[in-house]
């Protein structure tokens, strides 16, 4: 267990796999939810990133709270990078480009042995005028298809006093899960997305809606990334809703999909959006 | 030539309905119709009795299951039939009232007729509206007059002298709702967070009064009002649920103003995964009502507490 702020664990919650949206607005809180999942991520002996300015306040806060940074950074397991190093490598922000330094991470974390990685991600280089930033909502919706992988758990601290709040809402729907000041990260009701291998697909569990729904968008975007017919197991997806089931409906249009593990309520969904008439989608009932 | 017709047939027993509304589907069916009957289980049964061998040229429809909710008659019963049958002229009996409808199921149902006037404007189709004012009461007849051009009565077509502009019609149904029982609880919300927590807040009290699966379609239902409210009133709102007489209600408030007579009711385009909020609500309930105007919203639905009332 992370040690909490006001007695809620912000981010204990976070798997491997979540992407979640992280709204803050006092240092405190901040530094404090920080230190826990990046003590839980040394415990797991997951790699750790945190990707931010002023790194050497993060980690001096992080020794602060008890967070032991020496050895793990000696090691490679902790890593602090800046966002000029990582999402602004080229000068400007370049969405392809960022997640192809990912990938590298990925494969580079994977190829020393850690059972996954954690990234937290302080996104105030974001508000302000870098070249590219506009295409930020697009980049946090694609990143999904990384994190669908279940290999990375990402966490995108946004400072809310430094964001317009529609800019920022629209960001939030992108992120499969969310977390703010009093209000932490819940599994239950965030999307849980994982790529399946056999059968090829998705996961999903948890709840869709408008907080999340252009998150379901890209991860069916990615659905057929790598072979050309899916499964999406809708079986321990507990709310969905019109819009997201539509979502659903149209992933048909993409490739032949079979959704399996459909509850009662979300049949009555998907035959209200004419599911039955669609070529190419078969409907496993539960 | 397209033409709308609608009348309404004021019957005493079941000769009279029989003397008109045989005749109806028998021409229809000679003309090359598509015919649809929607109409309660009862008179279902008479008139596919009456019409022996013709009634496999007809669809039929129990009005008091898929036109239980007033507000869902037009997209999900009488819309989709036209639709599906556009290359030619379509005949509908549909019979929307019948005794033992409540009091807001009756208010519902007479902005449903002044609507039918607007959705079908330029279709070309025919829907006779059956009364039995033997046994309704003598205000619904009253609003019959109101919502139909054309009143079929003792054999005779004739015009009606009450008919108004559809619209203003309905308008003037669009009353305050009577206030919520002494023992309601609310929930206020506002923002992307709290959709969550008005699910949870909703399944709990409904929980303890519907099936699972109506407490499923009661939560969809609301969370899609409220949704409306977050995208579009820009705005806080109050979310309320309470007991009343066999139904559970809830009622959703917000600051938005649903401008559009028909929202709700409209067949949505096929292409455009938005605009199916209200028409869902409608489907999922068995009771939306409506009050609507430039300083605020409150939709309320009805789940009846029983299956059958």
């Amino acid at each position: 267990m992370g040690r909490t702020v006001g007695g809620l664990p912000l981010l204990d919650k976070v798997a491997l796999g979540d992407h979640v949206c992280w709204t803050v607005d006092d240092d405190a809180t901040r530094l404090e939810a920080i230190a826990g999942f990046v003590r839980a991520g040394l415990e797991a002996r997951h790699r750790v990133v945190y990707c931010g300015d002023d790194p050497g306040d993060v980690l001096a806060g992080l020794e602060r709270h008890g967070v032991g940074t020496r050895a793990a950074l000696d090691d490679g397991q902790l890593r602090v990078i800046t966002p000029e190093s990582s999402y602004l490598a080229g000068g400007v922000f370049d969405p392809e480009a960022t997640m192809k330094l990912w990938r590298a991470a990925i494969d580079e974390a994977r190829g020393v042995g850690y059972a996954g990685i954690r990234v937290i991600g302080d996104m105030t280089w974001a508000s302000r005028k870098v070249p590219g930033v506009e295409r930020l909502p697009w980049y946090e919706a694609h990143a999904n298809a990384i994190f669908m992988e279940g290999y990375v758990a990402g966490v995108c601290a946004y400072d809310r006093r430094r964001f317009d709040p529609l800019h920022l809402r629209r960001l939030g729907w992108a992120h499969p899960g969310a977390a703010a000041f009093r209000s932490p990260f819940e599994p239950e009701s965030s999307l849980r997305a994982r790529r399946t291998r056999d059968p090829y697909g998705v996961r999903l569990a948890g709840e869709v809606d408008l907080s999340n729904r252009d998150a379901l968008r890209a991860v069916i975007d990615h659905l057929f990334d790598h072979e050309p017919a899916a499964t999406i197991d809708v079986t321990e997806l507990t709310f969905v809703d019109t819009a997201a089931a539509r979502i659903l409906v149209d992933a048909a249009a993409r490739g032949p999909v079979r959704l399996a593990g459909i509850s009662p309520s979300l049949r009555k969904l998907l035959e209200f959006h004419g599911a039955c008439r669609i070529p190419g989608l078969a409907m496993e009932f539960r | 030539m397209t033409r709308f017709d609608h009348p309404a047939l004021l019957y005493r027993d079941t000769d009279e309905y029989l003397a008109t509304t045989v005749p109806f589907i028998r021409t229809a069916v000679e003309a090359g119709d598509s015919v649809l009957v929607a109409v309660p289980a009862g008179n279902l049964t008479l008139l596919r009795g009456a019409l022996g061998g013709v009634g496999g040229c007809v669809e039929f429809a129990d009005m008091a299951e898929s036109g239980r909710n007033p507000g869902r008659i037009l997209p999900a019963v009488l819309l989709p039939f036209a639709e599906a049958h556009r290359d030619r002229h379509v005949s509908i009996i549909g019979e929307p009232v019948w005794p033992g409808r409540t009091p807001s199921e009756r208010t519902a149902c007479t902005q449903h007729e002044a609507l039918i006037n607007t959705a079908f404007e330029g279709r070309d189709a025919s829907v006779l509206c059956p009364y039995d004012t033997a046994r309704l009461d003598r205000a619904v007849v009253a609003d019959a007059w109101r919502t139909h051009p054309t009143m079929i009565d003792e054999g005779s077509r004739i015009a009606s002298g009450e008919y108004d502009d559809p619209l203003l019609t309905a308008e003037a149904v669009n009353l305050p709702l009577p206030p919520p029982a002494g023992d309601a609880v609310s929930l206020r919300y506002s923002g992307l967070a709290d959709l969550a927590v008005v699910r949870r807040f909703i399944r709990r009290r409904a929980a303890a009064v519907l099936p699972a699966e109506r407490v499923d379609e009661l939560v969809l239902a609301v969370h899609e009002l409220v949704t409306n409210t977050i995208r579009h009133a820009g705005g806080p709102g109050l979310v309320t649920i309470w007991v009343e007489a066999g139904v559970l209600a809830c009622q959703v408030e917000d600051r938005g103003h649903i401008a559009d007579p028909l929202a709700g009711r409209r067949l949505p385009p096929p292409l455009s995964p938005c605009g199916r909020g209200l028409l869902l609500v409608n489907q999922l309930c068995d009771l939306v009502r409506m009050r609507s105007g430039p300083g605020g919203t409150c939709v309320r639905v009805h789940m009846w507490v029983a299956a059958d009332r």
